[in-house]
């Protein structure tokens, strides 16, 4: 008779108070720890017996890859349609739960927890069925969850991040169902700044072990790098390659007013972060040197790290160690950016000396020759270019021959030109094709056989920019200039054929005319011939030479 | 706007507030009582850009998580109540005034009446005991007589109306002076008239088979839902200072408007000196009705 009505839900599901009855965080995005940087960066913190919560949305597969990992997980969200999708997919896995609602008002405290992990900031680990908590009160919420000796992992939004400047929609201003949250935006108790954040956990007792930030999307941190301050010139050129050549920021934005690369020649990349990660423990102890390292996710899913120990760059290839020190020269620039800036300004012989300059180098790279060789990035998102030659940050062996990587790379770089709507010398009509045989040309190349093939599998990636205004008006005005010039082509064309056709009509015309001419001139001469033969003359003539002829003819016989 | 605006005579309320004699059109759809979901009745059509009139920020919040806009927190018209018919002095509470979880027209209730009575005589001891019945319960004598055999009082306040006609547009009049009458107001079921009643200071709890009703919507998750929601006040006597902060949230007690501004949400910038009243069978009954 007491039937309640409930919602379906697993054994290992728990709900409490806040859990909200209809509210999906995961349909709306995916939640921190995304990328493969972050979760490098969570991964270092795991250890096999400890009891870990997760706080806030994170994506399922981090969640059921932590569940194997750790003695005890227990899986905090607010929201009930999630809870079930991640209790249904944990069901299996022992010490696992998920406790569905506000971690503000749990019920009774739980067991302390070693490890308290929320990537996702706290603007969606409020629930709405509560009563409205401001950042802190949320935050007090989950740093309660931390065992003394604990360890905290906190992943807070940079407000000021380059992803929010070049945001194609305001958080101030939206009305869909994810804003309506005030803890986003709205809060000004909210921390800001690195210094208000690290002021933030010192209040709550908690010591910074590790501060780093996220590039270049609070979405996508594909590079994650900590000890910044503390950087090398060498470091933050290896940063700014990073994320200026990550394909989180191509899908990010062209970014044509350069608002990345300006942040980037002034020093400032870190300042525009789009969020911060701390590593804080709870109760004593000292902080642990900074150490300066870069975590980035490379175009084909693989996980790099940069540290810097004792004036040289140690590199890790997903976590394993790469025997040689990678080699920054000091003062040097991606290649993508030289060849960008000399296409933009029309500066054809740098243009040709540097797409020269890229063929010869990658001549003299070796190829593969077994099947362990490893293949590195030849893309121009991957060169540095210093005063004595190029450099590779990924090296590696080519794929295949130098001429073929060169193909690829200027592809790569057609691509790049089109998506950000740079602007380059060649006429606005030119095509892909086009563009890249005149490139093949400067460099030097024999021509491809099949650009066409080449073009277009590279035209199948991602179309870029996503979320950057200037990028969409810069594509915009180029694809206009192209339709302009080949409006004209097409008008040029067409008064071409006119010209054609009027000239064909007059020739027609006086083709008419003398065809005319002859015909009166014909019968003119039939209307002479007339007259001939009805003369007297004529026909006296006739009278006289026919009996002539006759006897003429019968002599003859 | 819609007939559900005046269910409990919830319109007039905010009329008599306003300073009006009858309630005119509210452009507006107006919460109608304690919800859990997005205010409103499940599968509830709206006109896009009418305002959605709520009693509190809750369930404002909650209502655009799921996709509705245009919320405008006005209070609950009890809140307005309150203000319009203010507490006598001397006003003596004696005994405990029952409020069991509720079906309406279109959902009835199931449960075992006798069982609950039963319940209820033996948490509130040797008092004066008062059962108010919806008034499609009470219109069934069996049920009446099942507590009134048991030393109930056994009342309505009457019918909340269909379509514009059939509602007692002093229901909630009724309701406010006998909780004014009682020290303790329980149900089996969090609802509106708890919440009602810790507002005027009686105190509150709630035990007993919380019953169900047919075929009810899973999207509002049920009892379960509201013990999470509001542990504090599933107890048999809830602390007043917990009720009370409950009943003001939740009533919206701080959220009321001034007659003109809330004349101004309703719609009502004409009808406050001249506004159409909307046609209705009106009922009013001289008191709460009592089982002769």
């Amino acid at each position: 008779m007491t039937a309640t009505v409930t919602s379906d839900r697993p054994a290992n599901v728990t709900l409490v108070k806040g859990a909200m009855q209809r509210w999906s965080d995961l349909e709306h995005a995916p939640g921190g720890g995304a990328s493969a940087a972050a979760r490098t960066y969570v991964e270092q913190q795991l250890r096999p017996d400890a009891r870990v919560a997760l706080v806030g949305p994170h994506p399922l597969d981090l969640i059921t890859g932590l569940a194997g990992q750790v003695a005890h997980l227990t899986v905090f969200t607010r929201s009930i349609p999630d809870a079930v999708l991640i209790g249904n997919a944990l069901l299996e896995c022992e010490g696992t739960e998920v406790v569905c609602g506000s971690v503000a008002h749990l019920p009774e405290a739980p067991e302390p927890f070693d490890l308290v992990i929320a990537l996702d900031d706290m603007a969606r680990v409020l629930s709405l069925e509560t009563e409205v908590l401001d950042w802190q009160e949320v935050f007090d919420a989950v740093r309660a969850l931390l065992a003394d000796g604990g360890t905290l992992l906190l992943g807070v939004e940079n407000e000021l991040g380059l992803h929010r400047i070049g945001s194609l929609r305001s958080r101030y201003t939206s009305n869909d169902d994810a804003t309506w949250s005030a803890t986003a935006t709205f809060d000004t108790g909210r921390p800001r700044t690195e210094a208000a954040l690290t002021g933030v956990l010192a209040d709550a007792g908690l010591v910074v072990r590790r501060l780093g930030i996220g590039l270049p999307a609070w979405e996508d941190q594909a590079v994650i790098a900590t000890g910044t301050r503390s950087f090398s010139p060498q470091m933050d050129t290896l940063l700014a390659a990073a994320t200026l050549g990550s394909a989180a920021f191509r899908r990010v934005g062209a970014d044509p007013t350069r608002v990345t690369r300006a942040a980037v020649l002034s020093g400032r990349l870190p300042d525009l972060a789009s969020g911060w990660f701390v590593v804080a423990g709870a109760g004593s102890g000292a902080a642990d040197e900074d150490v300066a390292t870069i975590t980035a996710t490379t175009p084909s899913g693989e996980v790099v790290t940069y540290t810097e120990r004792d004036g040289a760059i140690l590199t890790e290839r997903d976590g394993v160690a790469v025997a040689e020190p990678v080699e920054v020269p000091t003062g040097s620039r991606l290649l993508s950016e030289h060849v960008l800036d000399a296409c933009a300004v029309h500066d054809l012989p740098a243009l040709r000396s540097l797409l020269r300059r890229y063929a010869g180098w990658l001549a003299g790279r070796p190829t593969r020759t077994s099947a362990g060789d490893r293949v590195g990035d030849i893309r121009m998102d991957a060169v540095l270019v210093a005063d004595d030659g190029l450099v590779a940050l990924d090296p590696g062996v080519l794929r295949g021959s130098a001429e073929d990587a060169a193909w690829e790379g200027l592809a790569d770089l057609v691509r790049v030109i089109r998506a950000r709507g740079a602007r380059h010398p060649w006429p606005s009509a030119t095509d892909d094709r086009t563009m890249m045989s005149i490139m093949g040309a400067m460099a030097e190349l024999a021509p491809h056989p099949d650009l066409e093939a080449l073009v277009g599998t590279e035209s199948r990636e991602p179309a870029l920019p996503a979320y950057d205004v200037p990028g969409l008006l810069a594509v915009i005005e180029r694809l206009t200039e192209t339709n302009t010039a080949l409006a004209s082509r097409a008008q040029w064309f067409e008064d071409r054929l006119n010209t054609r056709e009027r000239e064909m009509r007059l020739r027609t015309a006086r083709h008419d005319e003398e065809l005319k001419r002859v015909v009166r001139q014909q019968e003119l001469l039939r209307s002479s011939a007339e007259d001939v033969r009805r003369s007297i003359t004529y026909r006296a003539g006739n009278l006289l030479i026919g009996p002539v002829r006759k006897v003429r003819d019968r002599g003859g016989r | 706007m819609h007939h559900a605006n005046h269910f409990y005579g919830h319109a007039q309320i905010l009329a008599r507030y306003c300073g009006l004699a009858e309630a005119p059109t509210i452009w507006g759809y107006l919460q109608h009582g304690w919800n859990t979901h997005d205010g409103f009745a499940v599968g509830h059509d709206f006109v896009p850009g009418r305002p959605k009139l709520v009693w509190s920020e809750a369930v404002a919040r909650r209502g655009w998580a799921l996709g509705l806009r245009d919320y405008v927190v006005i209070g609950s018209p009890w809140a307005y109540l309150l203000t319009v018919v203010p507490e006598a002095a001397d006003s003596p509470r004696e005994g405990t005034i029952v409020y069991p979880f509720h079906g309406w027209e279109g959902q009835q209730i199931v449960g075992d009446h006798a069982a609950y009575a039963d319940q209820v005589r033996e948490r509130e001891g040797d008092v004066p005991l008062t059962m108010c019945l919806y008034w499609n319960d009470f219109e069934q004598p069996q049920i009446r007589r099942t507590y009134e055999e048991k030393g109930f009082r056994v009342i309505t306040h009457g019918r909340r109306g269909h379509m514009y006609t059939g509602g007692d547009v002093d229901f909630l009049d009724h309701q406010l002076i006998e909780l004014r009458r009682h020290r303790r107001v329980v149900s089996n079921r969090m609802g509106s008239a708890l919440l009602y009643a810790a507002s005027v200071g009686a105190e509150v709890g709630v035990y007993g088979d919380p019953m169900v009703l047919e075929n009810d919507h899973a999207v509002l998750g049920g009892m379960a839902r509201q013990e999470r929601l509001l542990p504090q006040m599933h107890q048999d006597a809830v602390p007043a200072e917990v009720a009370a902060g409950v009943a003001a949230r939740e009533l919206g007690l701080d959220e009321t408007l001034p007659p003109r501004m809330l004349a101004h949400a309703l719609g009502w910038d004409d009808g406050v000196s001249s506004g159409e009243p909307v046609p209705q069978e009106r009922r009013s009954t001289p008191a709460t009705q009592e089982l002769g």
